[in-house]
């Protein structure tokens, strides 16, 4: 299990472009040629917001949007000092990236891939929707999106050049009136592999879904994190259920950050 | 003429001061992308106990001004699968390791000196008498004299290695403590651990670490590391390897001037994994720079 140690690197990349593209939401675009090549969907990037300062004194940990032709995308949100600073970066800007990191999403043969996303969730999908449509043209593929409002939903213009899209709003200003859950027992029928990212509780509904109607789940987790790598065990997620030692505790770097559902959820 | 960058923890011969603090460094085999571990003057590998320990409840870490607050509470697989599973692995590194223990009890630390006594491919012990994150044992051993030159005692007893103990700043008086283990038979003391802390998320009104307090590490904590390594060293005769925040090739001579014979680096893994390397590089060139011979010219050489 797991991407092999040999292909992380520690690079400065150079940023593109950084824009903000939805409330507090930002897309970045960084030159970033070895961690490009060797990213895999749903792995991530541990970024250096702050250049020879040691406040914020940690990386970031930021899952890969996009991969392509050694530019890599970040999709983030503002929520705290290190973030913000990261927006402000400028076109020409040099940015340390450690990665790519941690076990991705797995795709494996399937009649009828579903990506359900939420919120800032979207990130990692876009990637994986990306890589299913070139990996496995012949394989269905749908996905389901939600957000508070129409202006959060994020990325949408990528998503529909990949694949049908529905949507799911809290206020029902874009798509169905309500959850990305309900949008997802109302759409998929039959035999389906479901990969899904967005706030847990969101996520906990997905995955109780997928379990009634016996469909594989995969799940991308976030936490606090120092190292990224797997050094700190500061990561960790408990896993109910699972009251052993070895087994209580999973780590999202590098057990994760993409774990099968019941794995951590029952 | 080529630096002479070698330092000597008792009759153990380093290549260079620079080492890694244990549980900043996991077992070394996730930093061989950034690292030459041969390179390095040792690895610490994160610290072992009798039995194996789940550790604490999350979140275990938060980030605070110029450092962080960690609670892991000493997450580990246990000797028996460190030495079956891990040490192979270990061995294969290339490196000088050092093997960090930690116990509730004397019998621990003795059966663990012991068990690790007859492995291969461990150059040092190093005893953690003061992670402030376990209840019971590991706060007691590292405040109290007595008790910590009684744990020296009984790990140098067991084991035919370099035993080094490793002090906690949570104490009134540091030198006390160094002198006991000192006393009690260690062939060297690293300090400082981390200081506890503790940080509260006023949205939700509670501690933003599970265990309420956490150890504080990182640059926010050098000054106080390099006061009781200038403290300790001036007060014993054995080598002080002196920890705490050190991230720039500065902090690693600010150490060794203020009297260690080598460092350790700690939370800086975690923002650099390569700095460790960069630091050996670094200090190579400095002292070749300066005009030293020797990086043991740099020991203790701060003018009072």
């Amino acid at each position: 299990m797991g991407i092999s140690v040999e292909l992380q690197y520690l690079e400065t990349g150079q940023v593109l472009e950084n824009a903000l593209v939805g409330p507090d939401t930002c897309r970045m675009e960084i030159r970033s040629p070895k961690i490009t090549a060797a990213a895999q969907p749903g792995q991530f990037v541990m970024v250096s917001v702050a250049h020879d300062s040691t406040d914020p004194l940690l990386r970031r940990p930021l899952s890969i949007h996009l991969a392509d032709n050694g530019v890599l995308t970040l999709l983030y949100r503002m929520v705290g000092k290190g973030t913000r600073l990261m927006s402000q970066m400028k076109k020409g800007d040099e940015i340390s990236l450690l990665g790519p990191l941690g076990r991705g999403f797995q795709i494996h043969d399937a009649a009828h891939h579903c990506l359900v996303g939420g919120g800032l969730g979207v990130a990692p999908l876009l990637f994986l929707g990306t890589e299913i449509k070139r990996r496995r043209p012949e394989e269905r593929l749908t996905i389901l999106l939600g957000g508070r409002s129409r202006n959060e939903l994020l990325a949408l213009d990528d998503f529909q050049k990949i694949a049908p899209v529905h949507l799911a709003t809290d206020d029902g200003s874009s798509g169905l009136h309500g959850l990305v859950t309900d949008l997802l027992g109302q759409e998929i029928e039959g035999p389906a592999t479901i990969y899904t990212c967005g706030p847990t509780p969101m996520m906990k509904g997905v995955a109780s879904l997928a379990r009634q109607r016996t469909w594989p789940c995969q799940v991308s987790l976030e936490t606090m994190m120092a190292c990224g790598m797997g050094a700190c065990l500061g990561c960790t997620v408990q896993r109910p259920g699972f009251d052993e030692t070895e087994k209580k505790y999973v780590h999202v770097c590098k057990d994760g950050p993409v774990f099968e559902a019941a794995e951590i959820w029952r | 003429m080529a630096v002479d960058t070698s330092v000597k923890i008792g009759e153990w011969q380093l290549a260079n001061p620079i080492m890694t603090a244990s549980g900043t460094f996991g077992y070394g085999e996730e930093f061989r992308p950034f690292v030459d571990l041969s390179a390095l003057g040792a690895i610490v590998v994160k610290g072992i106990s009798l039995n194996p320990r789940p550790g604490n409840p999350p979140p275990r870490v938060v980030e605070t001004a110029s450092g962080m607050l960690n609670a892991i509470g000493l997450q580990n697989v246990g000797v028996d699968r460190f030495i079956s599973e891990k040490m192979p692995m270990i061995r294969r590194l290339g490196a000088q390791v050092v093997v960090n223990i930690l116990g509730d009890s004397l019998e621990d630390y003795q059966q663990l000196a012991a068990k690790l006594d007859h492995v291969e491919g461990i150059a040092a012990i190093e005893v953690n008498i003061s992670c402030p994150n376990v209840k019971k044992g590991g706060v007691a051993y590292g405040t109290d004299p007595a008790m910590a030159a009684r744990v020296t005692e009984v790990v140098a007893r067991a084991s035919s290695r370099p035993v080094i103990i490793k002090l906690s700043p949570n104490v009134t008086d540091i030198t006390v403590i160094a002198r006991a283990v000192e006393g009690a038979g260690a062939t060297a003391i690293s300090l400082i651990n981390t200081l506890i802390g503790m940080a509260i998320d006023i949205r939700s009104g509670q501690p933003k670490l599970a265990n309420i307090m956490g150890g504080l590490s990182g640059p926010a904590i050098k000054p106080v590391a390099l006061r009781m390594v200038y403290q300790v060293a001036s007060t014993v005769k054995i080598p002080v390897i002196g920890i705490g925040g050190i991230t720039t090739l500065e902090d690693v001579i600010e150490f060794m001037m203020a009297g260690a014979t080598a460092v350790q680096i700690g939370t800086a893994n975690f923002v650099n994994p390569a700095i460790s390397g960069e630091l050996v590089t670094g200090l190579g060139r400095y002292l070749q720079d300066s005009g030293r011979k020797a990086a043991t010219e740099l020991i203790g050489c701060v003018k009072i």
